[in-house]
């Protein structure tokens, strides 16, 4: 069943990545199916349900991310931690 | 407050898709994922990099540079192809054989692939031989090896022909879905041609125009055949795509990391623009999300002052 990835020059940070991408599309499924989500408006003017507060805090997190790989010399640890902040943001208020 | 639990059994339906969409795009992103993490220099001799890959595609300036032509190009497409699609649309026939014949005609250009059409414009667009080449230096000087605007207005010009069909087809089915009723009301209101449109048609085209618009987008944003065929990118990197530069790197230079780190900025932006075309498109179709003006709050508020009266009568007329 796994051989379809033997082929795959495998890192692990790209395997986190995707195992918790997984994850957290199995868990939102399952907590959707007990707990339906609640359609709810918040600071981004939009009327968002929580998975898809959580694509677009994921989303965000990465354009913030590739912003700062634009600037020279930017300290990316900086920016990783502060997009963090802004995602976790998203998911409570957004 | 929609807390009631739903049947989702349908949504298994789903999975076929999603093993299909899995071996075609999800497991060779997580290797694109992969090589744009490590230097490869052989089969066993990976060097990691971190992001080193993602800083380098993110302050290239020819990547740059190739972003920015291909939104300009894309956003072009898309405000010369919409309206477009809409006018032909509405002059088609709308019963009969001539509708018939009128949809083939249109359909044409979406059939033919894309390095046929693309052949075809190099021969037709060439200054010596070619039908449009020849015709258009009567007027004016043209070349589209030399001079980089006839190269870009070509590409436009090829595009549109290529697809405004498709936005013209989604337009048409969408026309025909409105029911006659909306017009004869329209009709006796005496609302004007204009009028018929932006408030009959436009609204219920709404959706169809969502899918030709994030279709065309999306298409446009990774062009690459025609420009490829066509002008090959140049002159210079006057008509180069971004698709084109991908495919240089990837596999002009082999440089597999820098491209697979390139997929995957392409792919982040290619998201992040549909997302704002469909959220901005269904801001009022969500529910919950009918935006209250002060009118109508004030309607309300009358209809809710006027209840008791109504009932008075009610009782009075009893």
């Amino acid at each position: 069943m796994l051989e379809i990835f033997d082929w795959i020059p495998w890192t692990a940070p790209i395997a986190y990545i995707f195992i918790g991408l997984a994850v957290m599309i199995t868990g939102l499924t399952i907590w959707g199916h007990y707990r339906p989500p609640v359609r709810r408006k918040g600071f981004l003017g939009l009327v968002t349900d929580r998975s898809e507060r959580v694509y677009i805090s994921i989303v965000s997190f990465a354009l913030v991310m590739v912003v700062s790989f634009s600037i020279v010399d930017s300290n990316t640890m900086i920016w990783a931690l502060s997009a963090l902040a802004m995602s976790a943001g998203i998911l409570k208020w957004g | 407050m929609d807390a009631k639990r739903k049947n989702n059994k349908a949504w298994f339906l789903v999975l076929p898709v999603v093993f299909v969409v899995a071996f075609t795009a999800i497991i060779p992103l997580m290797a694109v994922a992969n090589y744009s993490l490590q230097d490869i220099q052989g089969a066993d001799n990976r060097i990691f990099v971190g992001l080193d890959f993602f800083k380098r595609v993110a302050t290239d300036p020819n990547i740059q540079d190739a972003f920015a032509r291909n939104l300009t190009l894309s956003m072009q497409v898309l405000l010369i192809q919409i309206p477009l699609g809409i006018f032909l649309a509405r002059l088609m026939p709308k019963s009969g054989w001539k509708a018939s014949a009128a949809l083939v005609v249109v359909a044409i250009p979406l059939i033919i692939p894309w390095n046929v059409v693309g052949t075809t414009w190099r021969i037709f667009t060439r200054s010596d031989i070619g039908l449009g080449g020849v015709l258009v230096n009567k007027f004016t000087d043209y070349n589209l090896s030399e001079s980089t605007f006839d190269a870009w207005v070509t590409i436009l010009v090829m595009d549109t022909w290529h697809w405004t069909p498709l936005v013209t087809l989604l337009v048409y089915a969408g026309l025909r879905s409105i029911p006659q009723a909306y017009y004869q009301a329209a009709a006796i209101d005496g609302a004007s041609a204009m009028a018929v449109f932006r408030f009959v048609e436009l609204p219920k085209l709404k959706r169809v125009l969502m899918i030709a618009l994030l279709l065309r987008f999306m298409d446009s944003f990774m062009m690459y055949t025609e420009p490829f065929v066509v002008t090959g990118g140049g002159p210079g990197s006057s008509t180069q795509t971004l698709s084109i530069l991908l495919t240089t790197i990837a596999i002009g230079q082999f440089d597999i990391g820098v491209a697979g780190a390139f997929s995957l900025m392409y792919f982040l932006f290619i998201q992040i623009f549909s997302f704002l075309f469909f959220t901005v498109l269904t801001l009022d179709e969500r529910p919950g999300a009918t935006k209250v003006t002060p009118k109508d709050k004030r309607k309300l508020r009358e209809e809710k002052e006027e209840k008791p009266v109504n009932s008075k009568l009610k009782k009075v007329l009893k």
